[in-house]
């Protein structure tokens, strides 16, 4: 359970978020859009608490785990390593071979695409302990066919957590039970 | 392979060109040949004494070396967490790397004596380098990383082993070269001033006293064998215990 109550945001004058309330309930899918700029990755990091928010308050007993937008991955660390380091009890290197193939579990992330990346990061926030997964922007860099086969994991994978997906990709989410925070 | 023989003929051409000069000058007390070094050096190697003043002064150096790394470890620590630390001893900091090392060896000299002087010279030549590439290190740790760490509440062994370990490992390459042939040198010309007893630096004294450059070159040449070798068995420490940078 994750209250926000009359978060207000804003840079140097420029307002990003004001008066924002709203709950987050576990076991829902949260989707929230809406155009670049807009502060769907600054609410992001008043939820988990990275950011500051001017007025109003958060409040939430979740543990949380995270696919940042800018994937910050152990870049010199193989793909297995990274996912170790995070938690070393899942059955990782079977999901590394699902979700990019045999040839990853020891590949360094540096040496991944944009897209490889962003599948290693989303698989990192799943994996974790946690009571409530945000993934920010995770489709950049994927394809129509990457996309719903990472969300496919994601779904079969959330066991019950709270999930909070910024994108500005809609179309593949529809057919799950999305709800959408248009900011 | 082709590069190694260019280095190799370079070599060569050095050595020949110091023989020649010595022959030409032909004084061996004060320009002994590279042949006279070399039969030098194998008669030393043969004396109690030159096994003795080696070790000695390895011991000594290595033991202010690697205690230079422990406290700049710790107050490179303090400094980064608590700032008035480190404006505090920063003062200390700018004369230990501004002053000449001669008067430092001096005031050491005149305060704790020759014994264990080369110990305390290269800690304080290299405690500023420790310190300022750990502080830096600190400094520059990725704040992105950080959040990681924050939001997957790595304990403070993980946060250590993958994100100040790997922050401070560049920093500490940079200066470890610089750290290791600064405290050889050091510590052998505080010998040398010292005169301190079955040393390196007592054994170059005498060669200056008796005119025997062939062993003052002998000793040198072991001097840089044993900074090299020891510099790159450090490289290859930190390499291994670095981590992935
Ligand atoms: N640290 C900061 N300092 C100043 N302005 C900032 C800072 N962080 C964000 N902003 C501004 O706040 C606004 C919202 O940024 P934010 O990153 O939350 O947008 P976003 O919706 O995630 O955009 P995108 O879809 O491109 O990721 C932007 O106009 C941005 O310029
Ligand atoms: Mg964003």
């Amino acid at each position: 359970m994750i209250k926000l109550l009359n978060i207000t945001k804003s840079f140097n004058d420029e307002s990003v978020l004001s008066d924002f309330s709203y709950h987050f309930y576990p076991d829902h899918k949260y989707l929230i859009f809406g155009e670049s700029g807009i502060g769907k990755t600054t609410l992001l990091n008043i939820i988990m608490g990275l950011q500051k928010a001017d007025k109003g308050s958060v409040l939430s007993n979740c543990n949380f785990s995270c696919s940042f937008q800018q994937t910050r991955l152990f870049e010199k660390y193989s793909v297995l390593e990274n996912l170790k380091i995070i938690n070393n009890k899942e059955n990782l290197e079977e999901i590394i071979v699902q979700l990019l193939g045999k040839e990853f579990i020891d590949k360094p992330v540096f040496s991944l695409s944009g897209g490889q990346k962003q599948k290693v990061s989303i698989i990192r926030a799943i994996i974790a302990n946690s009571d409530c997964v945000i993934l920010d922007e995770p489709f950049n860099n994927l394809d129509e066919k990457n996309i719903l086969q990472c969300l496919e994991f994601i779904m079969n994978n959330l066991k019950g957590r709270t999930l909070i997906i910024s994108s500005h990709i809609t179309e593949q989410l529809k057919k799950y039970d999305f709800i959408t925070i248009k900011l | 392979m082709k590069k190694k023989l260019n280095s190799i003929s370079i070599i060569i051409f050095w050595l020949i060109l110091w023989e020649i000069t010595a022959s030409v000058i032909n004084k061996p007390y004060i320009f002994a040949s590279f042949t006279d070094t070399l039969a030098m050096l194998f008669s030393l190697l043969s004396t109690k004494v030159f096994w003795i003043s080696i070790f000695k002064t390895v011991i000594f150096t290595i033991f202010g070396f690697l205690s230079a790394f422990i406290f700049g470890l710790f107050f490179a620590i303090f400094s980064y967490k608590i700032s008035f630390f480190k404006s505090f001893i920063n003062p200390v900091l700018f004369i230990l790397k501004s002053v000449p090392v001669a008067s430092i060896i001096v005031i050491i000299l005149l305060w704790f004596g020759s014994k264990y002087l080369s110990i305390y010279i290269s800690f304080i030549v290299v405690f500023p380098q420790f310190y300022y590439a750990i502080l830096s290190g600190l400094q520059n740790v990725n704040k992105e990383i950080l959040e990681v760490a924050e939001i997957f509440r790595f304990s403070f062994h993980k946060k250590v082993l993958y994100i100040y370990r790997l922050s401070i490992t560049p920093f500490l390459k940079n200066s470890i070269s610089t750290a290791c042939s600064l405290a050889f040198k050091s510590s052998v010309t505080a010998e040398i001033i010292g005169n301190t007893i079955n040393t390196i630096g007592e054994q170059i004294y005498y060669s200056k006293i008796y005119l025997n450059s062939a062993s003052l070159f002998s000793y040198s040449f072991v001097l840089i064998i044993i900074a090299y070798s020891f510099e790159k068995i450090i490289i290859q420490l930190i390499n291994k215990l670095g981590g992935k940078v």
